[in-house]
């Protein structure tokens, strides 16, 4: 693993031990989020992507500071179907016309890092936030891929086949609006970013980075 | 009133206090129950749908009731209607020129909120909603070899920010822009998904106090 690999991992478990583990801190200090975002497609490939996708995800805050929170957060991507990206066409990627194509990459992350978010208050009702989470994406990617080719012996069926679960660092920013419903439930909402480090393939083949812009809503419960 | 001409003066008079006061808090309850809910109707231009490009906007008609849940924080409930169609004509091998006409109705329901604050002394203000929606779509495509007929329910959301005008009237006036997307669908003549809804529009509502 590649040495900021390493230490980037160290910091999101750190923070995420940081904020889940147990304190003296009053319940009011807790915050327990579910909710989803709408995140941009996935190119593995220059020129083949696959389209955005929903994204669910649970994050629990815990407060350091009255307006300074360490946040935890685990998150899902699910993405099937490779197609060419816009303006490029199907001859010029995938080389035989009677090929077939299966793909499907999956994202599990762990992101653990700091908000900054003051409290809500009447009458707005609303602050923002800004925050950053060092990453860990779990990737798991299957590609199926046959092709027939056509040569002076004749037809002959080629696959190529690709499987494999690979550990990479990211981080994810975004910045949003926390608007209050009562003193326990609020609802978050705002645009983030999230980009992984390259996937490293078999025989060289690796696969690009995560780089994604999201929609992201929230329901949040202080107990 | 014979009861009450039966009272002795003192307990008329406190009777009287009484029934006032109830009357009183009775139009308080009401005054505050009008300001929980609203009821807003209106419309949104909205751009195209990719797989039927015979509509390049169309208008889809929005209502929604919303309740308050403090001064800035309200639930709100939508339901919209959006119709799209194509209609020409294609080539099909041993047919020759034929018609086709394919329509898609996306009906939609939703349960989310809205950020709005009161508008003041300007009669302005800024609103920020996000509704998370249920798309039922119905799929008609009528060719020279296809006949089908389908409806789907696909998960989906709309949001959207905007200003509303009015200030102290029950009645104000929204306007802002829109944004819908629903997740793709399958139907059974395809073996591919089609796109779903992906459309920004021009929203404008009319609302009022319950």
């Amino acid at each position: 693993m590649h040495k900021w690999s390493v230490t980037t991992s160290m910091a999101v478990l750190a923070l995420a031990l940081l904020s889940l583990g147990a304190g003296t801190t009053s319940a009011e200090t807790w915050i327990f989020s579910a909710g989803g975002a709408l995140a941009g497609g996935y190119s593995p490939f220059p020129r083949l992507a696959f389209h955005a996708t929903g994204m669910p995800q649970v994050a629990v805050q815990r407060a350091v500071h009255p307006d300074v929170w360490v946040r935890t957060e685990v998150g899902y991507e699910d993405f099937i179907g490779l197609t060419p990206k816009p303006g490029i066409f199907l001859t010029d990627v995938i080389y035989p016309p009677t090929s077939t194509r299966e793909s499907r990459a999956r994202f599990l992350f762990l992101a653990a890092g700091a908000r900054w978010q003051p409290a809500p208050r009447p009458p707005r009702n609303a602050a923002f936030y800004v925050e950053a989470m060092p990453t860990l994406f779990g990737v798991m990617w299957r590609d199926r891929y046959s092709y027939t080719i056509y040569d002076t012996s004749g037809a002959s069926l080629r696959s190529a086949d690709d499987d494999l679960t690979r550990l990479v660092p990211g981080f994810i920013g975004g910045v949003g609006l926390r608007f209050r419903a009562t003193d326990r439930w609020h609802v978050d909402y705002g645009v983030r970013y999230q980009r992984s480090a390259r996937i490293k393939g078999m025989e060289g083949r690796d696969l690009l980075g995560l780089s994604q812009l999201a929609l992201a809503a929230a329901l949040t419960w202080m107990p | 009133m014979t009861r009450m001409t039966a009272l002795p003066p003192c307990l008329r008079k406190r009777a009287g206090v009484a029934c006032l006061m109830l009357i009183l808090q009775w139009a308080h309850t009401l005054e505050a129950s009008a300001k929980e809910w609203t009821f807003s109707a209106g419309a949104a231009i909205v751009g195209g749908y990719g797989p039927l490009s015979g509509d390049p906007v169309t208008i889809t008609p929005v209502v929604a009731v919303q309740h308050a849940v403090n001064q800035t924080f309200w639930w709100r409930f939508e339901g919209g209607y959006e119709h799209l169609s194509a209609e020409g004509s294609v080539y099909e091998y041993g047919l020759g020129r034929a018609t086709r006409s394919t329509r898609a109705r996306f009906f939609s329901f939703g349960a989310g909120f809205r950020w709005q604050p009161g508008a003041g002394a300007s009669g302005v203000a800024p609103f920020v909603e996000l509704v998370p929606t249920a798309h039922v779509v119905h799929w008609r495509d009528n060719g020279p070899r296809r006949d089908e007929e389908s409806m789907r329910w696909v998960p989906g959301f709309e949001t959207g920010v905007g200003l509303r005008f009015g200030s102290e009237g029950p009645v104000h006036l929204d306007y802002g822009i829109r944004y819908q997307r629903s997740a793709q669908f399958r139907v059974e003549s395809r073996e591919d998904r089609l796109p779903g809804l992906s459309q920004f529009g021009l929203a404008v509502a009319l609302s009022r106090a319950l």
